[in-house]
């Protein structure tokens, strides 16, 4: 039976929308649903988006024209030496220009140059069997006296290109290389590497010598601009820092502080303000981060360690509820104390696993500001006599429920990195598998997204799997994550048919609207249970996308901070580039989420 | 309430040994009194008490009872809750209640537990009714009846069931017997859910519990 209140329809059609907002990328990542699409462009350089749909043009053209080919590869008289020629040509110019794309930082290029690169072998090796043929060798002994006789023109060539490389025309030299690059890689298709050798060998020699001026010039320009945009990230970062000390001041002053360009507001408005604007501060962070990544070679002169933005916004906070106790006159201690629990839970739960450092680092203000008002501090201790065991039991009851439900769920850290061979035929025939037992989902970009992104999905997709710490983007986004860990994160729709339950927890907690919770166990049940944050949600996996880990963060909106931990880490493996890390998303189709005090079944789910 | 651990699973099991009758009468007002500590209800003194009297029907058997009620009368009531519940009904010999005036204007709390709420571990089986009322004193509870969650877990192995969100379980305060500082109660009927989905019905049920907070 479906549960009658599932909002679960309503709640995909949001997660669209609201990941209309979290992927800004113009070009969406390929995916389980459309697993052909090209890895999405971040575009911090110019001219990166279009160059990137180009290629995915030509890619697409020239798998067919291979596909085709090799459906003849029995009878390669039937090859037509124009196309092969032309897509010989084409093929080496498309690779240099995925080369391009990576040198703007983008993963994409590194994702086309391996979706290119067999599609230029499988020309050349048709090439070579056309060669076997009697059209085909009579071809090239015609080619051949052409190459030879026009040797002392190419010779001309090069020694002008030569010279313009001395004197620094890079981009005409590139211009012109690469115009009588693809004509040679035309003819060369019919002959072998040896036989190619007298014809390209000085060629490739001084386009080597180009190419390596040419990179080391732009990485240059593209690290001066990204390290413009990344001192922009970072004045986020450093502003937050002053913001936040500039609000605790003045509520410890006059009790009130200026929060945002039109509003002003006391300690508990500051406190969720300043809780907002660390989510913002550390997104910018990440985009800080992720740009330095793209381009090793940027310079930026602070450091983006979320650890110390974390820092800095718990001593804001501390100093704010601190500030509290000063500025609250003792008939506001209610009201104040109140209205701090649930910020100070909300922020915790975003900190990550370990989600009780701010309440312990706000404690001692809180014992403070309570015992300003006597009659309230022993309405507080009641309050927690009269609501602590039914936390007790309720957490029991849902540890024990989820856990029943969840059995067979398997972890995701454990789903997605389980060795296996590939159960589905992805790649063209022309292709092989990678010999190695490859995880259910590889942290690296090692092979064409396509093809990871269909292997994932054949493993993945129906599975059910267990995510931790669930939390919603916002209010205004029908959009929990799992936050990133292990190269990947899940969304779930929100909110789940929970008003049964929310509204008992509620009423056992003895809260409504005129009387909130009194200590922070409650706050932080009633808070979570309102905004759907869960501690596990078990879903089935609706989709499988494959996303850049640094594309997905430099395009990192504010509104999607929650998507790291605040004060956590994306580790990567440093041995490899970070251009090539692979960041799973998996969309998942709830089936039952635990609260911390109770549990959702969405739908008809009963324990295996 | 005592001040001594309750250790109710340790309850009934004991079997006296025959002596001559002035260290007979020692030691049955010695274990009673040991009984008692470890937190057996008056049943169950009575219990061992019967055990006692047949091992020793010889013996000044009016004297051991006179013994005994005089241990009785001097012992506080303990409390009992009895649930007339299917699959199986069950009776602790343990139950207090707790009226708990937050002061801010909410309704007041209603805990029934059949168990030391003040101590961290709990004993077995454990029950909490829980629910809230505008009465602040026991007294004004009588005649009143209040919506209650029930927590249900025979023991720490066990499932725990409780009432389905929304519903509850209606406790109704009969009396109150200030000699006893205790509040007597009937329950009525409703459903339990396991956190094994296994549903628990109860049809109704008596309620002894000693009073032992109204926290204002």
């Amino acid at each position: 039976m479906i549960n009658r209140y599932s909002p679960l329809p309503i709640a995909l059609g949001s997660l669209l929308l609201a990941f209309s907002l979290v992927s800004t990328p113009a070009v969406a990542n390929p995916s389980s649903k459309e697993p052909l699409r090209n890895l999405a462009v971040h575009g911090t350089i110019d001219g990166a988006k279009d160059l990137a749909s180009q290629l995915a043009s030509i890619y697409e053209e020239a798998a067919k024209f291979v596909d085709q080919t090799y459906s003849r590869r029995d009878d390669p008289s039937s090859f037509s030496d124009r196309q092969l020629s032309e897509w010989s040509g084409r093929l080496w110019k498309a690779r240099r220009d995925a080369r391009r794309l990576q040198v703007m930082g983008e993963p994409a290029g590194h994702d086309l140059f391996k979706r290119l690169q067999p599609l230029a072998t499988e020309v050349y090796k048709f090439g070579q069997a056309y060669r076997g043929t009697p059209e085909g060798n009579r071809l090239a002994q015609r080619v051949l006296a052409k190459l030879q006789k026009e040797k002392p023109q190419m010779q001309r060539f090069l020694q002008q290109a030569d010279a313009a490389l001395q004197q620094g025309k890079l981009e005409v030299f590139e211009t012109q290389m690469e115009k009588k690059g693809q004509q040679l890689n035309e003819q060369l298709v019919f002959f072998t590497s040896a036989e190619s050798q007298p014809f390209d060998e000085t060629f490739n020699a001084l386009l080597a010598r180009g190419d390596s001026a040419l990179e080391a010039k732009r990485k240059e320009a593209y690290a001066e601009q990204v390290s413009v945009l990344i001192e922009q990230q970072l004045a986020k970062v450093a502003g937050f820092a002053e913001e936040a000390s500039r609000i605790a001041s003045e509520i410890a002053s006059t009790g009130t502080a200026k929060l945002g360009p039109e509003t002003t507001g006391g300690p508990v408005e500051a406190f969720a303000y300043i809780g907002s604007q660390w989510g913002a501060a550390s997104a910018a962070g990440w985009r800080a981060t992720a740009l330095r990544w793209a381009f090793p070679a940027s310079k930026a002169s602070v450091t983006t360690d979320p650890s110390n933005l974390k820092q800095i916004a718990t001593a804001a906070l501390v100093q704010v509820a601190e500030a509290a106790v000063q500025s609250t006159p003792a008939e506001n201690v209610p009201a104040v104390y109140a209205g701090l629990l649930p910020a100070i839970a909300s922020i915790d739960r975003r900190i990550g696993v370990s989600s009780d450092e701010l309440r312990r680092s706000c404690a001692p203000a809180l014992e403070k500001l309570a015992a300003k008002n006597p009659e309230f501090a022993s309405q507080a201790a009641a309050y927690e006599r009269a609501t602590s065991e039914v936390l007790r039991w309720r957490r029991a009851y849902a540890a024990e429920q989820a856990a029943r439900l969840g059995r067979g769920a398997a972890r995701a850290e454990a789903l997605l990195t389980q060795a296996g061979e590939s159960n589905v035929e992805v790649r063209p025939p022309y292709v092989r598998k990678p010999m190695a037992e490859m995880p259910v989902a590889p942290p690296l970009l090692s092979e064409p997204t396509m093809w990871m992104v269909q292997e994932a999905a054949a493993k993945l997709v129906g599975q059910a799997l267990m995510e931790d710490r669930v939390v919603r983007l916002s209010p205004a986004i029908n959009v929990a994550v799992a936050p990133y860990a292990n190269s990947h994160y899940a969304n779930v729709p929100v909110p789940l048919a929970a008003e049964p339950q929310v509204t008992d927890l509620l009423t056992a907690l003895l809260v409504d609207d005129a009387h909130p919770a009194l200590t922070i166990a409650a706050a932080d049940a009633v808070s979570s249970a309102q905004s759907q944050d869960y501690e596990t949600v078990i879903g089935q996996i609706d989709s499988v996308h494959l996303e850049s880990t640094v594309t997905r963060l430099i395009s990192l909106p504010d509104a999607a901070y929650a998507l790291v931990n605040l004060g956590g880490t994306v580790k990567l493996n440093e041995t490899v580039p970070a251009i090539d890390h692979a960041c799973w998303r998996l969309d998942l189709r709830p089936l039952v989420a635990r609260h911390p005090y109770f549990t959702v079944r969405v739908g008809d789910v009963t324990a295996p | 309430m005592p001040d001594s651990p309750t250790y109710a699973r340790s309850c009934g099991g004991g079997s006296f040994p025959a002596v001559p009758l002035a260290g007979f009468l020692r030691t049955v007002i010695v274990a009673l009194a040991v009984i008692y500590s470890n937190g057996c209800s008056k049943q169950e003194l009575k219990n061992a008490l019967e055990e006692a009297k047949t091992q020793t029907k010889s013996l000044a058997e009016s004297t051991v009872e006179a013994t005994v009620e005089a241990v009785q009368d001097k012992l506080p009531q303990r409390g009992v809750l009895k649930l007339d519940s299917s699959p199986s009904t069950l009776e602790v010999g343990q139950l207090s209640i707790e009226l708990i005036n937050i002061g801010d204007g909410r309704p007041n709390a209603i805990q029934l537990a059949t168990y030391d709420t003040a101590r961290p571990g709990r004993t077995f089986p454990a029950i909490l009714l829980h629910g809230t009322s505008t009465a602040g004193t026991a007294a004004s509870l009588v005649g009143q009846t209040v919506a209650c969650d029930v927590y249900y877990q025979t023991s720490a192995e066990a499932p725990i069931s409780m009432t389905k969100p929304g519903s509850s379980l209606a406790v109704t305060f009969n009396s109150l017997n200030q000699e006893d500082n205790t509040l007597n109660a009937t329950l009525g009927p409703g459903e339990l859910l396991g956190s094994d989905d296994q549903v628990l019905t109860i049809r109704g049920g008596e309620a002894v519990a000693v009073i032992i907070g109204e926290v204002k």
